[in-house]
């Protein structure tokens, strides 16, 4: 997807390498060791950047992005997948962790199943509520891990 | 010896020590539950039983949890538990391959080889070995996780640079909240959840399971499944043999693991990542290696599961855990009545020995158990990638959550693994930035000691003298120089193939 990819890494190492120095303090017992890994990171960018500069100079073409149709629609299948993971995180506290696990399986397996055949479209329908009981009784029951029940839920 | 021989194979001790080792075969291969976890929910049960057979079910636990890590490791490229990190590097390569049998049962063999060198140690050499480990100060433990850090050189991908700026970036997440000196908060940024620091296992699930997990989403439209899988008949002595094809990476590993194991707070981690660096070093043909080299696999489990008994040596010798599940161990004995040390061993000696044969017992069973379950356990990836996706995506946030019931690690979770998720796009290998997860929780504190220490006399007498000391030091720095030299070897060989085919292309136009 990414060709050369120079220019982007140095950004990325200087963006996180800015982010860790804004934070600091006297001590060096507290600081040196973060300090020391930021200048890891940041080297890294210099180099990157550097190695950027060299490519434009000499003419070569960097940092060719390609998008194409097959790269486009994975973005979007992606871009779905976080979204749905997204709504599925905030809602875990107020509904509760195993009905939104299962709501967010269910409309997950249903998307991502290109193919609508019946087959397909049972399995994808099961799995996730088989998948779910067993998951509950193993970790409630058996390790008894408490997960969010849901706010919305009288006691 | 002899005495805890027969009271390890009475039939009493043999069922409970095998129902350990199944909870244990569940527990590692579920993100999020780790051994410490399952052998301190087991410890109430352990009440009912006579003491011997009480810490033999959580030994076999504690040692199956060691193998069945590796098992989501190789399948979905998701550790089970940090132990399992360098088993990923190699076992998910051979599932893609289609080599998922070979993976599992090669884990396994090796898990159990692992476990007897460790439970060996622990029979014979407990005494000598703990002699060595005392000479461990926190300098030492800082050169150690140093010298852990060069296998960055082995996971770096194309770019050593790459690799280095990822290892930086793994170590500023773990530096994330209260620090070890003057407990100031650190990088926080108004985040009040921050100030805890963490999670080590939200951290790698984020930095493993949840790419793989866009990986596959990504790729959903052009392959219905991770990989192929036809089980083929034949295939546990034919990987037996291919594990012992290497005898000195087999003996090496266990070495290893059982001298990280017996250091309190290395590990089973630090010993896989270490043990698996040597396995890339020593080895003649380095370039299968994070391509799906058995050997890699082999040396990370056998490392791993030797370190589980050889964390049970300073519990026995010294009183001392030598690993979190060691600590449950200890206090499942304290709790009745018996004081892990040098005194347990006059009291009950019997039932030192007969805990270190369990421990024995218990790799013979994890093998035969995971060997049996193997095929079985590899037709997860025949799961179609529209449905395993999902599903890895509910037990990535039940393993983020369920260590500290935290929302915020679940959040942490998602955002890490969609920062890397991004960067392996821009060349960056997962690897280094969970090498640097696990191993600044053990570098900066040492770091932190060692500076404290070196107040009183100074950074040179606490860093640079002793023989430990510069022992690593030369090893680190051994390593580094080995890594630049097979680079350096491998682009001129690299040069030279391409200027010969390009030759060649041109003997052939004329």
């Amino acid at each position: 997807m990414i060709r050369n990819t120079d220019f982007l890494t140095a950004v990325v190492l200087f963006v996180i390498g800015a982010i860790f120095l804004s934070d600091g303090g006297e001590d060096i017992k507290d600081w040196a060791f973060p300090l020391l890994a930021t200048y890891v990171v940041l080297v890294g960018a210099v180099f990157f950047a550097a190695k950027f500069l060299f490519a434009t100079m000499r003419g070569r073409v960097a940092d060719l992005i390609e998008f194409d149709a097959d790269h486009k629609l994975a973005a979007k299948d992606v871009f779905i997948f976080l979204v749905v993971v997204l709504i599925y995180m905030s809602l875990m506290r107020t509904i509760g962790f195993w009905p939104t696990s299962v709501v967010m399986l269910l409309v997950l397996s249903i998307y991502l199943t290109l193919e609508k055949t019946r087959q397909n479209m049972t399995s994808a329908i099961l799995a996730p509520i088989i998948t779910c009981i067993i998951a509950y009784l193993i970790f409630t029951h058996v390790f008894y891990v408490p997960f969010p029940p849901g706010t919305i839920w009288p006691d | 010896m002899y005495e805890g021989l027969m009271l390890a194979l009475t039939p009493s001790y043999l069922f409970w020590l095998t129902l350990g080792v199944m909870i244990g075969m569940v527990v590692g291969t579920l993100p999020g539950l780790t051994a410490t976890m399952g052998t301190a929910l087991l410890v109430p049960f352990t009440f009912a039983l006579p003491p011997g057979a009480g810490i033999a079910m959580l030994g076999g636990l504690y040692v199956c949890a060691m193998f069945s890590d590796a098992i989501p490791a190789c399948l979905v490229n998701t550790p089970g538990t940090p132990a399992a990190m360098a088993t990923a590097f190699d076992g998910h390569p051979m599932v893609q391959q289609g080599r998922g049998q070979e993976a599992i049962v090669g884990a396994c063999f090796a898990s159990a080889f692992g476990t007897l060198f460790g439970a060996t140690c622990y029979l014979l050499l407990a005494w000598p070995m703990i002699a060595v480990a005392l000479k461990f100060g926190p300098s030492e433990f800082f050169w150690l996780g140093i010298f852990a850090l060069t296998i960055i050189g082995s996971l770096a991908g194309d770019s050593i640079v790459k690799g280095l700026a990822g290892g930086a970036i793994g170590l500023l997440i773990s530096s994330v909240g209260i620090s070890h000196g003057n407990e100031v908060a650190r990088f926080t940024f108004g985040v009040p959840e921050f100030r805890g620091g963490v999670s080590l296992v939200a951290g790698l699930i984020g930095v493993f399971a949840v790419p793989q997990v866009l990986a596959m989403v990504a790729e959903l439209r052009k392959k219905e499944y991770i990989a192929e899988y036809k089980p083929k008949g034949g295939e546990t002595f034919k990987t037996i043999k291919k594990v012992l094809a290497s005898p000195v990476n087999i003996i090496r590993s266990g070495v290893i693991g059982s001298f990280i194991g017996i250091l309190p707070g290395a590990g089973s981690p630090i010993a896989a990542l270490v043990s698996y660096n040597e396995a890339v070093r020593w080895s003649k043909d380095k370039s299968q290696f994070g391509k799906g080299d058995l050997r890699g696999v082999t040396a990370s489990e056998i490392a791993n599961n030797a370190a589980a008994p050889a964390a049970m040596i300073p519990l026995v010798t010294l009183g001392v855990p030598g690993s979190s599940p060691a600590a449950v161990i200890a206090g499942a004995l304290m709790l009745r009545g018996l004081n892990p040390g040098p005194e347990l061993f006059q009291s009950d000696g019997t039932l030192v020995f007969s805990f270190g044969w369990s421990l024995m017992i218990a790799g013979v069973v994890t093998f035969i158990l995971g060997s049996l379950f193997a095929p079985l356990l590899v037709k997860i990836i025949r799961i179609p990638l529209r449905l395993l996706a999902p599903l890895i995506m509910v037990l990535a946030v039940i393993g983020a959550y369920a260590i500290r019931n935290n929302i915020f690690d679940v959040y942490f979770m998602l955002g890490l693994g969609i920062f890397v998720f991004l960067v392996r796009r821009l060349g960056f290998h997962p690897g280094p930035i969970g090498l640097g997860l696990i191993l600044g929780p053990i570098i900066e504190p040492s770091l932190v000691q060692a500076m404290y220490i070196s107040d009183a006399t100074s950074v040179w007498n606490v860093f640079f003298t002793g023989t430990v000391n510069l022992i690593l030091i030369a090893l680190s720095v051994l390593s580094i120089a080995f890594v630049v030299w097979t680079r350096r070897k491998d682009k001129i060989a690299a040069r030279e193939k391409t200027a010969a085919a390009q030759s060649a292309m041109a003997d052939e136009t004329e």
